[in-house]
């Protein structure tokens, strides 16, 4: 074989001159071991070229030097091998190559580099004629005149020390000092291990914990699948009981926004974690009868009173009976619970398990009065006498009729009373063929409970959006407009509920609109007319509205029609001098979402204050109204909110665990299904552990220690996320120390940190297993609520300290 | 639970990929962007890596008791000329590697090779490595017996070489001669040496002591003694046994923890002799009863060698020479030039070692000053044998992707500035350091009198390399492993060195403590006490090179012909 070197050696030229470094180099070794003088020496340059990534340097270094044994004159080998040396900091040997290098008729550069390599080999006079010459060739270089200074004063800089900082984060296995700050900027957190109150430990907890944030009463989710994981029902239970109030029932109805953000979820990573249905399984198995909670503060003698004994009402109340108030609900039914007793269905949420956690909340201290309503008999301005703070939490009772021709016919009913009525008769006032208007839980109520009164027909008419999800019409406190909201994110329907709707059999009409109620002789209605809705063309916000198509008008035969097109509060019951300053003309309240109002002592929570929402956004804003509340009592906030700092040395979990498929909920076959039967039969205890090892557990922190780190990538070689683990050349913060980017260092050389991005990290620990020198450590931050008073105490941690 | 039990990525691999390549037909013909990472990460079972420079390849060799005949070497030689940038390297487990091979010169290697009787099986992978045993075999005044016979036996067995070929991670043998620490017993996975006794009825026996669990890595552990006496006919089935239980029980999950020193760690000395003699009894063999378990830790006697260039061997009238090879390199021409030496004044044999130099054996009495006066005119180092110049280094930065420090470099420089002072050194009198690239402990710097570790370390800008300074590791009594004194940029090291040697010649009882003693008397802390806060330069020196930059581009543009 005759091997064209010649043509080699322009190819590689080539491939340096468009720098393809790696083509050149694979060029000069096909088709044989690059063994002589012109070969090595392309080498070197390919290598050179290529920069300084780790082996490049010694590569360029090495071919440089076998090029020259083996014969070759290039000019530039000997230029390559000094600077290789120089690299280095073998000022001698790079001393020796240059002075061959560099010529008299040499450029700036080539003196200056000289001069530079002279003067770290300890001989400034011999460099300063060097560096002399730079200068005078080019005058402009800043950096020829400082190395010329540096010369002709022969003086080192002064040398520098290195400090360790006093606590590094160190590895899994260290132990933290308690209340110490964490030693850098670059910390996720602010305390090497206890609590948190640094406005960039509230952001890790919101930025790495994403079912917590999504969850409106800030459940402690990893916390409590965790307990369940470990069969710990009882604990599980009462992390739950102490941030949504109802487990039990939540763990059947809510709404869930903490599922759709797990990190499960995330592209690539599978379905997220049945939450919910988990936090059932804590209920169900807890293994303590009735829960009640130590009290956070002492009795303060301040009286307190509640109107409306739904979710609201009652979570307002608990949480000021912890905190040592004295409080009344009043509710105008004869059942506390709200809408959980007179909306919800049996079927769906059991009675005895609302009464039991009802239960729990008298246990706490809370007095509830029932057929108490306020109004007439029992006007608010006397409960706002007799009281140091009133808690408005009537919900939405005000059913929105629509106003269409025929909306006098017998047979239209609004579909809450409907529920109201099935739900405490068993039995309702209701014809053959049923068409339910709406797009919301209600809807989805009325139809499952008219199907299961064993009517012929029900039909439910929704209007959806692009994706064809139903949209839901919530009307808007402030302005009382109709809107149509459109992401899934805020369809309020409870996931799963949909498909158990069509598997139940009930058709549902998509894009169409109500035009009016058909009557017969007798006055009642016989059919409803609709009309087709396409989504008109995306308008200046990028909204695209239905919009009716002409002539595509129709009729369902219909002899009860069940509107179930939302509701609003109801104010009527306000009366007086309060009413002009508490309701606003329509009807809605003044203060719109706000927790207060313009009476200092009344305050608003729930439903009645936002609008139709769900159980736990109701919840979430009555727990913040109760805080207002306390504040209002006690002059200043005693509770705050806190990351809690826990060493750990291992997480329990493994990364199979990240392998299993999320456990469907088992339910009972159609034909059992009845008013009362619950659908959902809950998960098994070993259904409850296979799914709530899924869990990531994204309350562990797993970071780097920059002191112990060595940058040997090997945690960069087990990772399993693309960017779990970075090399960032800077970290990017906020005015509040927040880390919210980073930049990735472009080269071995510009790597400040080796740095885990915990929004990207899985938890799986595979870095902590491959770090040669224990540099990672693995913490728990949780999220807690603390009296304020406690704060100082971290001697001796933590829950007992939690409120 | 019901999680499948995902395999690791390489467990799925050693499962599913067959070791052995047919390098030529396939290997060699595909183009390299067609060799999958997982298959290159299986060419390890035939002892070879993917070097840190794109598309060239390491090949390690495999030689049981780093014996090689003159021809070998010569072929070795020539190997290397060939195909490998005229490169070889002696490795701490007494074999050579090639760097810079091309991937269509594998089977020539290979091919090669074998017509001398040498071959890269195992050399690498998670299998049982190349056999280590003491550097003097066969020829040692101390060695109870001859233990060439059963380390090849050991290292041949099929079992061991061919079946047992999918192991948790890398396993590692040794087989010494007597129980000095020269062949590193506590340092392998498994080691022996033979042990003399005498009956009741006043006759003599041997028979061998066993140890198992040691290991450096980035995790050190010493050996533990398992068996205090196996006769001589059970040592090849213990061996067997105890490398199956560790195939049986070796964590696959989690690389860092899978070496057979943890499974030892965990059962205890004596759990793990239960579960040898438990394999044993499986497997029907008999005669169990013999063997004795181990009651007391080990207690390794001192290296034998301190210093000499020349060792009269235990049979009169022979020497073994030993010549020092700086920072492991040689050429081709060097190794000719030693096979022309073992074949002119020796018995035609090479000795590698596992401090990375050569010895030239069976040098008769009256050769011995000839060959001497050669080794020097030929420009080798012969003085300073376990002394500051015989030092141990891996590649490093230079060529290894696991590395985070230039080790040869730093061993330059040591070099360079201590090694020509040879009063100091001489002084100083026995030292070993010992200097890895990564925590990897290739070069074993956990049991070095001082041993680096290469780190880089966090500047205000970018991140300098640098090294872990570890001091009072050793192999003998029960095993030392080094202590961690100081980080240092790679620019402190040669200071930081000295300082620490100035303080032992200031401070040791009498010269017979050696620095060894000295840093396990005083300890790593107190050192670093001593040698207070190590000043850095001015500037890291990759920010500097960074600057430096655009000066080197624009010198390189300025070349002027010669
Ligand atoms: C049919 C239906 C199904 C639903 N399903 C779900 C679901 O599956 N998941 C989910 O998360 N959300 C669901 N929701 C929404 C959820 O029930 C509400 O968002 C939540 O109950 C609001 O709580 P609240 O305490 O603010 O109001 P409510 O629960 O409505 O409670 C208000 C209470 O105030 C009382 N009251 C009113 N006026 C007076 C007065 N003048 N004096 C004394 N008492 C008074 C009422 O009797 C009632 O008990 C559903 C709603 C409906 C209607
Ligand atoms: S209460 Fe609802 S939102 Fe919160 S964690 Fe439970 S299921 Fe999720
Ligand atoms: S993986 Fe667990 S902790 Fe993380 S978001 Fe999902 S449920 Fe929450
Ligand atoms: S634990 Fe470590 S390896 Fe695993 S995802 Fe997080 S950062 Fe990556
Ligand atoms: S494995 Fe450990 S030492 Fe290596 S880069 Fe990662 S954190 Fe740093
Ligand atoms: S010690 Fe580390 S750097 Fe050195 S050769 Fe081994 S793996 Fe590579």
């Amino acid at each position: 074989m005759v091997i064209d070197i010649e043509k080699q050696i322009r190819e590689a030229e080539w491939l340096i001159g468009v720098s393809k470094f790696d083509d050149a180099i694979e060029a000069l070794r096909t088709p044989d071991a690059p063994n002589d003088a012109r070969r090595c020496a392309m080498l070197a340059k390919a290598y050179h070229a290529r920069g300084d990534t780790r082996g490049d340097v010694y590569s360029s270094h090495y071919f440089a030097l076998r090029a020259m044994e083996l014969g070759s004159t290039d000019a530039q080998l000997p230029g390559i091998a000094g600077i290789a040396a120089f690299k280095k900091e073998r000022y001698a040997e790079a001393v020796k190559w240059l002075k061959q290098y560099v010529r008299e008729e040499s450029g700036h550069a080539s003196h200056h580099l000289l001069g530079v390599a002279l003067l770290n080999n300890g001989q400034a006079a011999e460099a300063i004629p060097h560096l002399k010459r730079a200068v005078e060739l080019a005058p402009k270089r800043t950096d020829y005149a400082e190395a010329l200074a540096r010369a002709e004063s022969a003086q080192h800089a002064a040398p520098r020390t290195w400090t360790k900082a006093p606590h590094g984060l160190g590895g899994p296995n260290d132990i933290r000092p308690l209340g110490v700050p964490t030693p850098y900027r670059s910390n996720a957190v602010s305390t090497l291990r206890g609590i948190g109150t640094h406005a960039k430990d509230h952001y890790w907890l919101e930025k790495n914990i994403p079912c917590q944030k999504a969850c409106p009463a800030g459940t402690d989710i990893p916390g409590y699948l965790a307990a369940i994981y470990r069969g710990d029902y009882d604990l599980a239970y009462k992390i739950n009981l102490h941030d949504n109030v109802f487990p039990a029932v939540l763990g059947r109805v809510c709404s869930r926004p903490c599922e759709s953000e797990c990190r499960h979820g995330w592209q690539g990573l599978g379905e997220p974690v049945a939450i919910c249905f988990s936090k059932r399984s804590a209920a169900d198995f807890k293994t303590q009868g009735l829960v009640v909670m130590d009290p956070w503060f002492p009795k303060t003698g301040k009286k307190v009173a509640v109107v409306g004994a739904g979710v609201a009402g009652l979570a307002a109340a608990r949480n000021l009976a912890l905190m040592g108030h004295d409080v009344t609900v009043y509710e105008k039914h004869d059942k506390p619970g709200g809408m959980m007793n007179q909306g919800i269905p049996e079927f769906r949420l059991p009675r005895d398990i609302i009464d039991r956690e009802i239960e729990q909340i008298r246990r706490q201290g809370v007095n509830i009065v029932c057929n108490a309503p306020v109004g007439p008999d029992l006007p608010l301005e006397k409960l706002v006498d007799e009281n140091d703070a009133v808690i408005l939490a009537a919900g939405t009772l005000r059913p929105n009729l629509l106003n269409l021709p025929g909306a006098d016919l017998q047979g239209i009913r609004h579909g809450l009373a409907f529920l109201l009525e099935a739900n405490e008769l068993r039995k309702a006032d209701i014809g053959e063929h049923i068409v339910v208007i709406g797009g919301g839980f209600t809807a989805m109520d009325c139809a499952r409970t008219a199907a299961r009164l064993g009517v012929q027909t029900v039909e439910l008419e929704l209007e959806t959006t692009e994706k064809g999800e139903p949209v839901i019409m919530k009307p808007k406190g402030e302005s009382v407009k109709v809107l149509y909201r459109r992401s899934q994110a805020e369809m309020l329907i409870t996931p799963g509920e949909l498909e158990e709707l069509t598997h139940e059999g009930i058709p549902m009409h998509f894009m169409v609109s109500p035009k009016a109620f058909i009557g017969d002789a007798s006055g009642r209605v016989k059919a409803m007319r609709f009309v087709r809705t396409q989504l008109s063309d995306p308008d200046a916000s990028g909204r695209r509205k239905p919009v009716e198509v002409a002539g595509s008008e129709f009729e369902i035969p219909a002899d009860t029609v069940l509107l179930a097109t939302g509701q609003f509060p109801g104010t009527d019951w306000i009366e007086g001098a309060l009413r002009e300053k508490l309701v606003d003309k329509d009807e809605w309240l003044l203060s719109g979402r706000k927790h207060h109002t313009a009476i200092d002592k009344v305050f608003v929570a729930g439903d009645f204050a936002t609008g139709a929402s769900s159980l736990i956004q109701a919840i979430a804003h009555a727990k913040d109204t109760a805080r207002h509340v306390d504040r209002f009592l006690m002059g200043e906030d005693r509770l705050q909110d806190v990351a809690l700092v826990e060493d750990v040395q291992q997480t329990g979990r493994i990364r199979e665990m990240d392998y299993v498929n999320r456990q469907p909920m088992p339910m009972i076959p159609l034909e059992r299904r009845s008013l009362t039967a619950e659908v959902e039969t809950g998960y098994d205890p070993a259904l409850a552990t296979d799914e709530t090892q899924r869990c990531y557990l994204c309350h562990f922190k797993y970071e780097i220690d920059p002191d112990k780190c060595i940058y040997c990538d090997w945690c960069l070689k087990a990772k399993p996320r693309p960017d779990c683990i970075v090399k960032v050349s800077d970290l990017i913060y906020d005015s509040h120390d927040r880390i919210v980017g980073y930049t990735r260092a472009k080269s071995s050389e510009t790597t400040k940190l080796i740095w885990i991005n915990q929004a990207d990290c899985i938890r799986c620990g595979a870095c902590v297993d491959a770090c040669p020198v224990d540099a990672i450590s693995i913490q728990r931050v949780s999220k807690r609520t603390m009296r304020a008073v406690d704060q100082a105490m971290t001697v001796d941690l933590p829950i007992r300290f939690e409120v | 639970m019901p999680a499948k039990p995902d395999l690791i990525p390489v467990e799925r691999d050693k499962l599913t990929i067959n070791p052995d390549f047919d390098f030529k037909n396939d290997i060699a013909a595909r183009p390299f962007e067609d060799l999958r990472t997982n298959e290159i990460g299986m060419f390890k079972w035939t002892g070879i890596y993917h070097q840190l420079q794109k598309g060239f390849f390491m090949m390690r060799l495999r030689i049981p008791g780093g014996l090689v005949t003159a021809d070998q070497m010569d072929r070795i030689a020539d190997v290397a000329a060939k195909y490998a940038q005229d490169q070889i390297c002696i490795t701490t487990r007494m074999t050579v590697q090639f760097h810079w091979l091309r991937k269509e010169d594998l089977y020539k290697v290979l091919e090669e090779l074998a017509e001398v009787g040498l071959d890269s099986k195992n050399a690498c992978g998670d299998v049982t490595r190349n056999i280590v045993t003491c550097p003097l075999q066969g020829v040692c005044p101390h060695e109870v017996k001859d233990v060439r016979p059963m380390m090849l036996a050991i290292a041949n067995d099929h079992e061991i070489r061919d079946e047992q070929r999918n192991l948790p991670r890398k396993h590692k043998l040794s087989v010494n001669g007597c129980g000095r620490a020269c062949g590193q017993t506590l340092m392998n996975c498994q080691s022996w040496h033979p042990v003399k006794r005498t009956r009741a009825d006043g006759t003599e026996e041997i028979g061998w002591k066993y140890y198992a669990g040691g290991g450096l890595g980035a995790r050190p552990y010493m050996a533990k003694a398992i068996f205090e006496w196996v006769p001589e006919d059970l040592v090849l089935k213990v061996t067997q046994a105890a490398t199956e239980v560790y195939r049986r029980t070796g964590n696959r999950r989690v690389r860092a923890w899978a070496r057979l020193k943890v499974v030892v760690d965990e059962m205890g000395a004596r759990g793990f002799g239960e579960a040898v003699l438990d394999v044993m009894r499986e497997r029907g063999i008999q005669g169990l009863d013999a063997i004795e378990f181990a009651t007391k830790p080990p207690e390794i006697g001192e290296l034998f060698t301190d210093g000499q260039d020349v060792i009269p061997q235990r049979q009169a009238g022979f020497n073994t020479v030993r010549v020092m090879i700086l920072r492991s390199e040689m050429t081709s021409a060097h190794a000719r030039q030693f096979a022309a030496w073992a074949r002119k004044y020796g018995d035609g044999s090479l000795m590698l070692t596992a401090r990375q130099n050569i010895q030239i054996r069976f040098v008769p009495d009256a050769h011995v000053e000839p060959l001497r006066a050669e080794i020097k005119a030929a420009g080798f180092v012969t003085d300073g044998h376990e002394r500051l110049p015989d030092m141990v280094a891996c590649v490093g930065t230079t060529q290894c992707n696991l590395a985070v420090s230039d080790t040869p470099n730093t061993y330059r420089r040591l070099y360079d500035e201590l090694a020509s002072d040879k009063p100091f050194w001489e002084k100083v009198g026995q030292l070993r350091i010992h200097m890895n690239g990564c925590p990897n402990s290739c070069a074993q710097h956990w049991i070095a009198d001082i041993g680096l570790r290469g780190m880089r370390k966090e500047m205000p800008t970018g991140s300098e390399e640098g090294f872990t300074i570890c001091i009072g590791g050793g192999l003998s009594g029960p095993g030392y492993i080094g202590q961690s004194v100081c980080d240092v940029p790679a620019s402190a090291v040669v200071p930081t060195v000295r300082r620490m040697l100035e303080l032992y010649l200031e401070q040791r009882e009498s010269p017979a403590e050696t620095f060894g003693a000295y840093a396990r008397r005083i300890g790593a802390a107190r050192m670093a006490e001593m040698l207070g806060v190590p000043l850095a330069p001015p500037e890291p020196v990759n920010e500097r090179n960074l600057k430096m930059q655009r000066v080197f581009d624009e010198a390189m543009s300025e070349t002027s012909p010669w």
